[in-house]
């Protein structure tokens, strides 16, 4: 929990998806994105499950190092830090783009037969 | 925000699929050998395609992986696990299916441990308990 108060988790790319796969956190990022910070509280009031489920989301992003969280008083405010969805993306246009060349080669290669 | 909003079918693999212009049986000798695929997976394959076969492929550019070979199923499909030295595995699935106009190749890329998520949630809810074959893992991520 400490390193993702200061919001720098070195998540490799495989577990920003891993933590993704899941679509209620899918949306509490998207929710997320909406505002600076959030409170577990407030997200759960908007959401149909328990506080305690939307804490435990919200630790799972952590480790992705998707959500950073920092104590202010009693409270726990969350934040998204969007640095690894930006990797993941690049890591599936590089993918894509590798594949989209593969795929021009083997049609192009068929075709000329 | 609407881009956010248009983002529901968050992106999870990378999915391309291409329509080749020949048959089922000449598609699958584009991917059933190491000749087959290094006329367009790569440069250069060195590979057995058989069910726990290892090798590598590398590009000109000289990038290079190390593969496994998954499953492979005759003029259907081959799955292989692939990472370049110190990255992270993915896995790769190529699936053959017939079209009009020839023959569908589908692609679908992910990080394993993306999978590995996938299928845990996949697994629990499975009432036979067992684990799902690779088609209907990457359904549910497609």
């Amino acid at each position: 929990m400490s390193d993702a108060a200061t919001g720098e988790v070195q998540a490799p790319v495989g577990a920003v998806f891993a933590a993704l796969a899941d679509p209620t956190r899918r949306h509490v990022v998207r929710m997320l994105a909406q505002r600076p910070t959030v409170t577990a509280s407030a997200l759960a009031e908007e959401l149909p499950i328990s506080r305690q489920a939307v804490a435990k989301h919200l630790s799972a992003l952590a480790d992705a190092g998707l959500v950073a969280a920092a104590h202010e008083g009693r409270e726990t405010r969350y934040r998204l830090t969007p640095k690894p969805l930006t990797e993941a993306m690049q890591w599936l246009a590089l993918a894509g783009a590798r594949w989209d060349e593969s795929l021009a080669r083997l049609t192009q290669s068929l075709g000329n037969e | 925000m609407d881009f956010e909003q248009a983002e529901d079918e968050q992106q999870q693999a990378v999915r391309r699929e291409a329509i080749l212009p020949v048959d089922r049986d000449r598609a699958w000798a584009a991917l059933c050998d190491a000749d087959g695929l290094a006329s367009w997976l790569a440069d250069e394959v060195d590979l057995d395609v058989r069910e726990g076969a290892e090798g590598t492929v590398r590009w000109r550019s000289g990038e290079e992986r190390a593969v496994v070979v998954e499953e492979v199923m005759e003029r259907r499909l081959i799955a292989l696990r692939w990472h370049e030295a110190g990255g992270e595995e993915s896995l790769v699935e190529l699936t053959l299916d017939d079209v009009a106009e020839g023959t569908r190749l589908v692609v679908v890329e992910l990080p394993l441990v993306a999978l590995r998520a996938v299928a845990g949630t996949f697994v629990q809810s499975a009432s036979n308990g067992q684990v799902p074959t690779h088609p209907q893992m990457l359904a549910m991520v497609g």
